[in-house]
């Protein structure tokens, strides 16, 4: 009797302990979720992110929040500095007990991060980088299973912008340049794997890195008239992209530019009508919407989270349109796998709620599917060409263009 | 290796190597007077651009007021900077001086950040950084020939300045031996004072000129900084010539290399300073320093 009591005691425990462990960040009225961002530092402007996750949150707790529960956004400045957001994190997952992470802004704050993700199994949606590192596949399965990415990855990315020079717009002599770190080497690889797949079709005539801490960009500029590249695919911050478009059209060389997500801002601009910005392609992993556009009519979907947002929080969405918007995109998947969770929301009914999205367009991005054997939800770019006239901004170019075997 | 190509690889250099000479200069100028390595001279040197930019872009200055202007901002700070703190820190020897410089240049990094914003910003110049001229069918860049000619000019003020005024000559008798000077009657914190002051102008030019071409944004003086520091390495750290010939060599040498190794390009300046450490300590065109025991 007495070994028979203890037994149940202590598998009353053990349930006990592994409910409390499932539910983490969970009662029947709330349910946490942990973001973070710079809202402090060089990299501030990003911060905006976390406030278009926690406005598209404000319009579902408006709505009655997810089966009764409310959702409660815990936000922390990690003033963009990897070391400072392994602390933050570490005390949203330990201390604060959240559920799931949503977004965080950069690929080496969420390197930093990967591990305390991958050893406690914390669900992670919509990590802000175009990474591959964050979905990435090992032995035919999810290196870190509760990852489940939003970003266009940069391979991707490039790939589908060469793609875009090579079949629409009949361009064969492909150049890129390239930061030589993290994003840069990701996008200069997407370009490189997909000219070698293209073969007939395209000649990657000039691979171009630059480092970090150069200023002027004019030798490679110089390397690329050289190289006489009819399209230039670039992967480096706008900086280096307006210092290499400047020295470009000073030597009279004028390719198709062909443009990363990172260099969708308004910042680009600076670099003038007469350098090769003017008509530039640019990929974004985010619609446009009409009120970002130069001319023309932009995505409905963002012109109605646009409208909410600017309800919702004003002055952000007013300062900050496009980060506003990112936020809401990265929010929207988490919101659906709570939903498809059901009433008893754990982590592992979590994860397989949100392996159960197929070609889902619930979403700002194009549509988002993942499966117990991929984490890149996304794999679609929407295109826009940089124009001068009647205003500096960017024009629609055919909508979003998607990924698939198809060359 | 074209000609065309070759000559526009020198066009590069001699553009690149007229900013890292100005800097270089500022660098040599002050270690002769003051025996310090001023690691905050990007920052002063950002500071005039800044004043300018907000002079010319938010209250409408005209461009060549807003230069003048920001020149003197930097002027005032550099020599405020060494009026009010370098004087007076308890720590006079050249790693302690060298550690406050530092200290200054983080802090007034900061301070820039904050004031002026951390994003990319269009500086307007004289004329369009793209515009070009074409002479027997060779293009060049206006820009490209206005920092050539704007840095030579600057170098030749500097040699007037220095072996023609008074307040030159007195430079030179408090590099050579401030207690002398001092005993002499050379009012050596005033000499001082305007070593400082000239040293940012300098700088700031160097700045004013570059940040139309990249952007302006509180690190862009960064690359250049590190540049002028080997040029002066190479040139001689004693030796106003030398730091304009350190600054031109590196430009061009590194304009040649970069277009054939690019993944050397940064690495090449070091080297050279290593190689110019090893075969002649003292510089290409630099002294000997010896001292009497």
């Amino acid at each position: 009797m007495k070994k028979s009591k203890l037994a149940v005691l202590t598998l009353s425990f053990i349930t006990a302990v592994s409910l409390a462990q499932d539910t983490a960040g969970v009662t029947s009225t709330s349910v946490k979720i942990g973001t973070w961002g710079p809202t402090s530092g060089p990299a501030q402007v990003w911060g905006t992110v976390m406030l278009g996750i926690e406005a598209y949150f404000a319009k579902v707790n408006q709505t009655g929040g997810i089966h009764g529960r409310q959702i409660e956004l815990l936000k922390r400045d990690d003033a963009y500095d990897p070391a400072r957001t392994k602390l933050v994190v570490k005390d949203l997952i330990e201390r604060q007990n959240v559920f799931a992470l949503v977004g965080g802004v950069g690929t080496p704050n969420g390197l930093a991060i990967l591990e305390d993700v991958r050893s406690n199994a914390i669900p992670w949606v919509s990590p802000a980088t175009g990474s591959t590192a964050f979905s990435q596949i090992k032995e035919g399965k999810p290196f870190t299973p509760t990852i489940f990415s939003t970003y266009t990855n940069y391979q991707i990315e490039s790939t589908l912008l060469l793609r875009h020079a090579v079949n629409t717009l009949k361009l064969q002599r492909i150049g890129v340049v390239y930061i030589n770190q993290g994003f840069g080497l990701e996008g200069a690889k997407g370009v490189e794997d997909e000219i070698a797949v293209l073969k007939d079709k395209a000649t990657l005539v000039a691979k171009i890195p630059h480092e970090p801490t150069e200023t002027s960009l004019a030798l490679q500029a110089l390397k690329l008239k050289e190289s006489d590249a009819q399209a230039v695919v670039l992967y480096t911050a706008d900086a280096y992209a307006i210092s290499l478009l400047r020295e470009m059209a000073k030597i009279g060389f004028k390719p198709q530019i062909l443009a990363s997500s990172v260099l969708t801002g308004t910042a680009m601009f600076q670099a003038g009508p007469a350098t090769g910005w003017n008509g530039a392609i640019a990929a974004s992993f985010l619609p446009f919407p009409t009120a970002l556009l130069a001319e023309g009519k932009g995505d409905l979907k963002a012109d109605i989270a646009l409208l909410a947002m600017s309800q919702l929080s004003p002055a952000a969405t007013k300062a900050d349109p496009f980060r506003m918007l990112a936020g809401w995109a990265f929010a929207q998947p988490l919101v659906e796998g709570l939903k498809r969770t059901g009433p008893n929301l754990n982590r592992a009914d979590f994860v397989k709620a949100m392996e159960s999205l197929k070609n889902w367009k619930g979403s700002l991005f194009a549509n988002i599917s993942y499966s117990p054997t991929d984490r890149q939800g996304n794999n679609s770019v929407f295109l826009v060409k940089a124009v001068y006239a009647p205003k500096p901004g960017f024009v629609k170019v055919g909508g979003w263009v998607s990924f698939d075997n198809k060359r | 290796m074209s000609l065309e190509q070759a000559i526009r690889l020198l066009i590069i250099g001699i553009e690149v190597g007229s900013i890292y000479a100005l800097v270089a200069l500022s660098i040599v100028l002050l270690y002769r007077t003051s025996k310090v390595l001023n690691f905050a001279q990007g920052e002063f040197s950002l500071l005039g651009c800044f004043m300018a930019f907000t002079l010319t872009s938010s209250l409408g200055f005209p461009l060549w007021l807003s230069f003048l202007l920001g020149l003197l901002a930097s002027a005032l700070v550099a020599a405020g900077f060494y009026a009010f703190l370098m004087r007076r820190a308890k720590a006079q020897d050249p790693m302690g001086l060298l550690i406050l410089t530092l200290g200054f240049g983080l802090f007034a990094n900061s301070a820039m950040s904050l004031l002026f914003g951390v994003d990319n910003k269009q500086m307007p110049g004289f004329v369009d950084v793209i515009d070009t001229w074409t002479v027997a069918g060779f293009t060049i860049a206006k820009n490209s020939v206005l920092i050539a000619v704007m840095g030579f000019i600057m170098m030749l003020a500097l040699y007037v300045f220095v072996q023609k005024t008074k307040i030159g000559l007195a430079m030179r008798a408090v590099s050579q031996n401030p207690e002398v000077a001092k005993a002499l009657g050379i009012p050596v914190n005033t000499v001082l004072i305007s070593s400082w002051a000239a040293a940012a102008i300098l700088g700031s030019v160097a700045a004013l000129l570059l940040t139309p071409a990249i952007t302006l944004n509180p690190n862009a003086m960064l690359d250049p900084l590190n540049k002028a520091f080997a040029a002066a390495v190479i040139g001689g750290m004693t030796s106003l010539p030398g730091a304009v010939l350190g600054g031109y060599l590196l430009g061009i040498i590194e304009s040649y290399v970069g277009n054939f190794v690019p993944q050397f390009k940064l690495a090449l300046a070091f080297v050279m300073v290593i190689l110019v450490l090893v075969v002649r300590p003292h510089g290409l065109l630099g002294e000997k320093e010896t001292r009497r025991v």
